[in-house]
């Protein structure tokens, strides 16, 4: 019996088994196809929902004046309630309410102090601990009182300057004569990148983070193929059978990795209805912000990925042989990969000092996570490195695994 | 010729001895029958010839060649030349019953023709193969089950219980099979079984195992006359008694 018909016959038998086994697919398609597309929808609608309550309290009666023009406490809390409302805040002025998320209290001689030249005028803010409302109203009031702010700080410099008798006044270029803007966007090399390259660095950080749905579904079904036959009492004939050891590992992993290929289509494909309808909120065409080639390199690292964690939990399975054991493994290889993908979202892995990225490299996630990130900056080189890597280390447990199988061990250990 | 030889054969898990010294040799085209109590040993037995087991101590030869448990290559030799069914082996559940014969085939590299042998060996008709054996009765799947271990065309098959927990039609005709079997393909059989009436059917010798050792080894026949005995089972049960006693 030649290696590749044996191979090949195990290979089907194991593709045969996995397309009939319809709960796995189920859970493999549906999680990623229902969770990414769920997350943009968190992401864009729930916070759009979600609107948060403002009481304003006047507690001043002072009246300001400032180059002829009259203020009042009722008009600045009119006016801040105008704006608030207009960033989404729903706002009451001197009404009592029974829920509230933030309360501004317009202290005694605030509209007094807001026209004068000699004194800072101070509101109060009360705010619910804990809150996300609250703290979005917090935000947008910041944002709303650097607005009137800033109405009064150009009223003023313009009162001034007449007074001075100088007509060509800009308000901004006294109140800030020195600033920064983005002008435009680098890679960590220095060399200068296109916005839309800028947009397809920050889609391979979301492209990374879509890993964290890959390992779960590829170690569930290793465990079941080996451990499996156990359970199902079939694992006997095939230890018996003339099949080489390698072929085994082979044929299982190759089949299993299946789920990954499917895994990553699934998840492609999850990724693209997230940015439709991400894109869609923000009012972008979904083809400015996919990249093809970026597709490609992440379906194959989804791929590889895949690989390395049948690999990384094989050695494991194949020792200790019992179904509670395995599920414990894979668990910690999940939460593994977990910390990673989930990092991707804050760390910038390709900037981490040496003496911290080397150790992690030993996981195959950081290096899934460096291969499409490289190429998002247009690193070809490292990109095929560190795929390189991914391949490497999965060959490499691979062959260990088949050096590790021990029949007597796994037939009488209790699944 | 010896087609398979056990030579001072120990096994130990952990400090409990499995087989004890034991010694035994089975010839070419023999139907060969090791019957025993619960946990006398017959399955340890049947894995180390199997290389399932590696003994603790002692040597194992499957025709002449001494099983090398260390040496993958000699292991894959010693594997092509064996078919081995376990006792409560099962069938994969979401393949047909064709395609689980096929896959085997595959493995072993079996020629149509023997596939086809294995197929009628089965006994199933073609629409029931065509389902997924997950849909057979216990008897069907073990029908397919000795189909597939015989279809190979081992040099030595080996079926441990091969009847265990059938009703009597199922076993008679899953008897008939190996019987017919070893007379027409004249390969070695080695099997275990509880059924004493299945001993004396099938079986040119037997072995009794008791506490991982063999204390009679014979023609069924042989047993009874040594014992006075009318029929196996009485034999079987004499000499163990007797050993007890002795012991």
């Amino acid at each position: 019996m030649s290696h590749r018909h044996s191979l090949i016959a195990l290979f089907r038998k194991e593709f045969l088994e996995l397309i009939r086994d319809y709960r796995t697919l189920l859970f493999l398609t549906l999680t990623p196809l229902i969770m990414m597309p769920l997350m943009g929808f968190v992401m864009t609608s729930l916070q759009h929902i979600e609107y948060p309550k403002v009481e304003i309290i006047i507690e001043d009666d002072s009246i300001g004046v400032l180059d002829n023009n009259t203020f009042t406490s009722s008009y600045i809390a009119d006016l801040l309630r105008n704006l608030l409302t207009q960033r989404g805040v729903i706002t009451y002025v001197n009404t009592s309410v029974s829920s509230v998320d933030l309360r501004i209290v317009i202290p005694r001689g605030f509209t007094h102090n807001l026209t004068s030249l000699d004194s800072q005028a101070f509101l109060l803010a009360y705010q619910v601990p804990g809150s996300s409302k609250a703290e979005k109203a917090y935000s947008e009031a910041i944002s709303v009182i650097n607005d009137l702010s800033r109405y009064f700080s150009d009223l003023k410099i313009k009162y001034l300057a007449e007074e001075a008798g100088i007509t060509n006044v800009s308000p901004e270029a006294i109140r800030n004569p020195a600033t920064i803007y983005v002008a435009g966007f680098i890679a960590p090399s220095g060399a200068g990148i296109s916005p839309e390259e800028a947009w397809k660095i920050f889609i391979a950080r979301l492209f990374a983070f879509s890993m964290l749905f890959v390992s779960t579904p590829a170690t569930t079904y290793i465990i079941d193929s080996i451990l499996g036959e156990k359970e199902r009492k079939t694992l006997e004939i095939l230890l018996s059978s003339p099949i080489k050891r390698r072929d085994l590992i082979l044929g299982k992993v190759f089949a299993s990795s299946i789920i990954g290929l499917l895994a990553a289509v699934v998840d492609v494909l999850s990724i693209i209805i997230f940015f439709i309808i991400l894109s869609t909120s923000l009012g972008y065409g979904i083809m400015m912000i996919v990249d093809k080639g970026l597709l490609i390199v992440t379906g194959v690292v989804v791929y590889l990925t895949t690989l390395a964690t049948l690999s990384l939990t094989l050695p494991v399975i194949i020792r200790s042989s019992t179904m509670r054991s395995a599920q414990v493994i894979s668990s910690i290889i999940t939460i593994a990969s977990s910390l990673i993908f989930i990092s991707v979202l804050f760390v910038d892995f390709y900037s981490l000092p040496k003496d911290v990225l080397y150790p992690l490299l030993i996981l195959p996630y950081t290096n899934s996570v460096l291969a499409v990130q490289y190429y998002a900056f247009g690193d070809i080189g490292m990109t095929f490195a560190h795929i390189t890597i991914l391949l490497l280390f999965s060959v490499a447990l691979m062959i260990i695994s088949s050096r590790l199988i021990n029949e007597e061990k796994m037939l009488l250990k209790p699944v | 010729m010896i087609d398979v030889k056990l030579e001072s054969v120990y096994k130990y898990y952990g400090t409990k001895k499995a087989l004890d010294n034991l010694s035994l040799e089975v010839s070419s085209g023999e139907v060969f029958c090791v019957v025993g109590p619960n946990g006398a040993g017959k399955t340890t037995m049947l894995r180390i010839i199997a290389t399932l087991m590696r003994p603790s101590s002692g040597n194992v030869y499957i025709c002449g060649e001494k099983i090398d448990y260390k040496d993958p290559k000699n292991l894959e030799k010693i594997r092509s030349m064996i078919s081995y069914l376990p006792e409560d082996a099962d069938t994969y559940s979401r393949l047909t019953g064709y395609e689980y014969l096929r896959f085997f085939a595959d493995l072993y590299g079996v020629d149509p023709d023997n596939l086809r042998f294995g197929i009628e060996i089965t006994g199933l008709e073609d629409d029931v193969l065509r389902k997924k054996t997950g849909t057979y009765s216990k008897g069907m799947r073990r029908r397919l089950l000795i189909a597939r271990t015989l279809m190979v065309m081992p040099k030595i098959a080996i079926l441990d219980e091969p009847t265990s927990g059938l009703d009597v039609f199922s076993a008679v005709s899953i008897r008939r099979v190996v019987r017919d079997f070893s007379l027409k393909m004249k390969k070695t059989i080695i099997l275990s079984t509880h059924n004493m009436l299945e001993a004396q059917d099938l079986c040119d010798t037997i072995a009794l195992i008791y506490n991982g050792k063999i204390i009679f080894r014979g023609r069924p026949e042989e047993a009874m006359r040594n014992t006075f005995s009318s029929n196996l089972e009485e034999a079987f049960v004499k000499i163990v008694e007797e050993r007890r006693y002795v012991s």
